[in-house]
């Protein structure tokens, strides 16, 4: 009903130069909740400010709810976008902040604070809406952000980065939060981000943007194990990729004949699996490997292998490691259904 | 609403009756004049630096104007005429002939000379007022404005003649003739001094040291002489920076304009000072400027008299309603009243015998404020103005060969 | 405590800095005769604050046609350099130094040689004379001022509020009247005052474009000034400085940056 569709969206920004987003094709099913993810610099926040309104397209068409918003104002488009940053007007009260959209669109005044009540009670912020935002935790002003956007009940709420500015400790009280209210409210939203851990512990579903283009678009879980290209393992934190080629379900590489999960039809010349996927210690497919270093990174080790001249990375648990040096032998399993085959180089 | 907002914006100068074509006015009867003035703003230009006179034009003139005409008169104070000579000289350049923003200017002298020279005023059309007749045209000093011939082009208000003033109080029997005052500036440094030229009051004191240098005025007058300039100039030189040391701060520096002297004079830091107008030392004591004990003298071998004017630049467009304004500023009744020294105290530029009788007994029933002396008792001795050329040709000299 | 005390002395000094020079003025106008060397008059007179209350004198006519032509070079000036200091502040392009020194230049030129050059231009638009001429006239000096000041307060002032607010739905006007303008009101004060006072003392432009015909205090001033009346000149005076006071008073708690909710906020 208030899915949002992009069609061939573009966006020259400054003029004259190439593309900051480029012919993108996106839909954002009604109700989900849709992480929009890409490196610093992939166009990712000017995609949004032109869903918002903020900005105008060169080319393409934004679509909610089937009905075009290209060329709505911003004020008409029934979408409201919480920047990184709070943004609190600091010259209004908690409470004034808050039934601000109220305001601005008329609504009667005894309407608006029960409204505003209602919504600071639901962000935790009961008691404090006659204080000023300076007043307010980095933490709490976010919140207060949050229930200035979804006190408009808006078709489409759009998240730039909501939890990067939080300490790790606020974060997780700040993503059960936005999924409760999503979920409550069934708002469809957008929520952009360049952390990844971001986009998975929030998103239904994430759409990867790199280079201004859409790359792959799925479930945080279909993208993690089945990435569409290098460029989205890679994104991911994937760097194992093999040469070779796959013909009638094997791939054929230089570690010589690996079987590929069944379903695998299509062809392709790299394989890749993922360093934790990768199991250390005997067993009935277990090959020969040397150890060329480890790296204790905090909750795993980064084991670096040699396998008869391919080199592969492997995270496993520190004490499944704690026993190896480098110039070991040890035994290595590639397990079948963690090896994906990607289609382009 | 918006109509008098943009009026009051532009400050409309379109008055009912626009009278800008002045060679139509003069054929004209007076009666016709009167008619087309009615209605009429007259936009008065005239220094405002004193309240009695201000109070004099924009009320009693003012009044009568409003009750008997229905002209406007608005009256528009300026610190020096000169401002309104250069309003109506840009204007000429920039081609406003008949839209004016300036209807009435109080002036005489080089201010005159300008606008006559560059064709600014409004001539030949003085004969149309009744009350011209009470002006006696025959008087050079009249038909002359510093030498140079009114020709029509402007109408006399005040005659003036240059007093002295002293606190008696303080100097019981002052010097009374220019070789006494040079004698007794010597025997009291310090208590003298002069507006340095050109400020108009200390150049016409300069004039009276050239009229002594030369032996009297009469070799003076006419169109300027070089030969017989320099004969006086050289002696007036010598006497003004003879008693230099003597003056004020040793001559070292000269008042820079008249106000300034009249503030020396009124804390006692010098023994006179003088003016062109000695009715303005009765407002001076009215003010409490001056010092109740304030009088006013001549010189016994006469001091410099003029007359002041006032005159209708070319491009007014309410040319009917200035020359009523003209005609009531000349009437017996309006000169009696600005004679009165709780007025104004300015002599009269009309022949006062010429007045109907009760004007004549209201002029004869003047009691004279005690520190202005009486016009009469000046006129005893009178001396005229030189043509401006003379008066230039001093004023540079007193500043190459005494003020530097 | 100290920063009590140290509060208080400035606050008194300030105040001595701003009234002691008025005292004088103050006596004279109501003076009737002080000459040297006495201390105070001899007599006192309400003589010179009764004329200047006179029509005659027009004063209280000067007074509000003064106040008038300020106020609105005032909104003028703002209405101008508000946009043009936004655009100056917050962008950077190519020529910027150029016109910033464009703006300057009416305030460094000497004020003779604008009004010399803009008497001809006037006269030929027939603006001479009136009213709204002196006031476009004033707005030569004032608006490079307010421009600048605009330009100051707009180069730390974060336009991503402004996005935010448009995307709560506030309509343009709204974001400028709810968001913006209370971001840049404090500056906004100072450049009101500044323009305020030099249109309220503007005498050479106001004499030259208003060829005598607007008759503001200072003209009005200066003509008793130059003719020696210290009580009339005291009382027009006093007449003239108290609203330029009174608006220094009123700004004085927004320039001071006490009135914490409208200090503009650079974003976090």
């Amino acid at each position: 009903m208030t899915a949002l569709d992009l069609a061939g969206l573009t966006k020259r920004y400054p003029v004259n130069t190439a593309p900051t987003v480029q012919a993108l094709d996106l839909t954002v099913e009604s109700g989900s909740l849709t992480a929009l993810l890409g490196p610093s610099g992939s166009g990712k926040t000017t995609v949004m400010k032109l869903i918002a309104g903020l900005l105008t397209p060169d080319e393409g068409d934004i679509r909610l709810g089937g009905q075009s918003i290209r060329d709505l104002p911003p004020e008409r488009r029934r979408v409201v976008m919480v920047f990184q940053s709070p943004l609190l007007f600091p010259h209004m009260t908690v409470a004034e902040n808050v039934g601000f959209g109220l305001r601005m669109r008329g609504v009667a005044p005894s309407q608006t604070a029960a409204r505003t009540a209602a919504m600071l009670e639901k962000v935790r912020l009961t008691g404090l809406g006659t204080r000023r935002p300076v007043e307010l935790s980095g933490g709490q002003q976010q919140r207060a952000a949050l229930a200035r956007a979804l006190v408009l009940e808006p078709d489409l709420l759009l998240l730039d980065e909501p939890l990067s500015n939080l300490d790790a400790s606020l974060r997780d009280e700040m993503r059960d939060l936005i999924l409760s209210l999503q979920r409550e409210t069934g708002v469809t939203t957008l929520v952009v981000t360049h952390d990844q851990s971001e986009a998975v512990i929030l998103a239904d579903r994430i759409a990867l943007l790199l280079d201004g283009r859409l790359a792959q678009h799925a479930t945080p879980d279909e993208i993690y194990r089945r990435p569409a290209s290098r460029a989205v393992a890679e994104f991911f934190g994937g760097v194992n990729f093999l040469p070779g080629q796959a013909a009638g379900g094997v791939f054929q590489s230089d570690l010589g004949p690996l079987p590929l999960p069944p379903g695998h039809i299509k062809g392709g010349s790299v394989l890749t699996i993922r360093p934790e996927a990768i199991v250390l210690g005997p067993g009935p497919d277990a090959r020969d490997a040397t150890v060329l270093a480890c790296t204790f990174l905090g909750t795993q080790t980064r084991v670096e292998l040699d396998l008869g001249g391919t080199r592969l990375q492997a995270l496993t648990n520190p004490w499944a490691a704690s026993e190896l040096a480098p110039g070991d032998r040890v035994d290595v399993t590639l397990p079948q259904d963690a090896l994906w085959l990607l289609s382009g180089s | 609403m918006l109509r008098s907002l943009a009026a009051f914006l532009l400050l409309s100068t379109a008055a009912v009756a626009d009278t800008a074509d002045g060679e139509a006015l003069k054929g004209l009867t007076w009666d016709q004049v009167v008619e087309q003035a009615r209605g009429g703003t007259v936009n008065w230009f005239m220094w405002g630096g004193a309240d009695n006179i201000n109070q004099y034009v924009s009320d009693h003139i003012g009044g009568i104007l409003k009750r008997d005409h229905g002209i406007t008169l608005n009256r528009i104070g300026v610190a020096d005429a000169v401002e309104v000579v250069n309003i109506v000289l840009s204007e000429k350049e920039a081609g406003v002939t008949d839209a004016g923003t300036v209807d009435l200017i109080w002036i005489n002298g080089e201010n005159f000379r300008s606008m006559k020279q560059a064709d600014l005023a409004f001539c030949g059309y003085t004969d149309l007022l009744p009350n011209n007749l009470l002006v006696n045209w025959d008087n050079p000093a009249i038909s002359n404005d510093f030498g140079v011939p009114v020709d029509g082009c402007e109408v006399p208000w005040n005659t003036v003649q240059f007093a002295f003033a002293h606190d008696s109080a303080v100097l019981p029997e002052p010097p009374r003739s220019m070789a006494d005052l040079l004698d007794w500036i010597k025997a009291n440094p310090g208590q003298f001094t002069y507006p340095a030229p050109p400020d108009f009051t200390g150049s016409v004191f300069v004039r009276h040291v050239f009229y002594h240098a030369a032996g009297g005025a009469d070799a003076l007058l006419g169109p300027f002489d070089q030969a017989r300039f320099d004969d006086a100039a050289a002696k007036t030189w010598a006497i003004l920076n003879e008693i230099e040391p003597f003056l004020w701060r040793e001559g070292q520096t000269y008042p820079n304009t008249i106000v300034q002297m009249n503030e020396l004079f009124a804390n006692g830091e010098v023994a006179f000072t003088f003016n062109y107008d000695p009715a303005q030392f009765g407002l001076a004591v009215q003010a409490g400027i001056y010092p109740e004990s304030t009088r006013s003298f001549g010189l016994t071998d006469g001091t410099i008299g003029n007359t002041n004017y006032t005159l209708i630049p070319f491009n007014s467009p309410n040319k009917a309603a200035a020359m009523v304004v003209q005609n009531l500023l000349l009437s017996g009744e309006a000169q009696l009243e600005k004679a009165k020294p709780e007025v104004w105290g300015a002599s009269p530029a009309i022949e006062i015998s010429r007045t109907a009788a009760d004007v004549q007994a209201g002029f004869a029933a003047i009691e004279g404020h005690a520190s202005v002396v009486s016009a009469e008792e000046l006129a005893k001795a009178a001396l005229p103005e030189l043509q401006a050329d003379w008066l230039t040709a001093i004023e540079a000299g007193w500043k190459a060969n005494v003020g530097n | 405590m100290r920063a009590d005390v140290f509060r208080l002395i400035a606050g008194i000094t300030l105040a001595l800095w701003l009234v002691l020079p008025l005292v004088p003025l103050a006596i004279w106008s109501f003076a009737h005769g002080w000459r040297f060397p006495d201390i105070l008059p001899r007599d006192w007179s309400l003589k010179a604050w009764a004329y200047a209350f006179s029509p005659t004198s027009g004063v209280v006519g000067s007074l509000g046609l003064t106040l008038f032509i300020a106020a609105a070079t005032t909104v003028l000036a703002a209405l101008v350099g508000v946009p043009a200091g936004r655009a100056l502040g917050l962008h950077a392009f190519r020529g910027k130094a150029i016109v910033t020194l464009v703006l300057l230049a009416p305030a460094i030129v000497p004020g003779i040689a604008v009004a010399l050059g803009l008497h001809g231009v006037f006269l030929r638009l027939g603006l001479t004379g009136t009213v709204s001429g002196v006031i476009l006239a004033h707005l030569i000096p004032v608006i490079p001022y307010m421009t600048l000041i605009m330009a100051s307060v707009f180069s730390s002032f974060d336009t991503t509020y402004e996005d935010q607010a448009r995307s709560l739905g506030a309509r343009p006007h709204q974001v400028f009247i709810h968001v913006t303008l209370p971001a840049i009101l404090p500056g906004l004060m100072i450049g009101a005052l500044f323009a305020f006072l030099v249109s309220w003392s503007q005498y050479l432009l106001t004499l030259s474009i208003g060829g005598g015909r607007v008759q503001t205090l200072p003209l009005t001033l200066f003509t008793f000034a130059s003719s020696g009346r210290n009580d009339v000149t005291g009382a027009i005076a006093m007449i003239y400085i108290l609203p330029g006071l009174l608006v220094l008073l009123l700004t004085a708690r927004h320039l001071t940056g006490r009135n914490a909710a409208l200090t503009p906020r650079v974003a976090p």
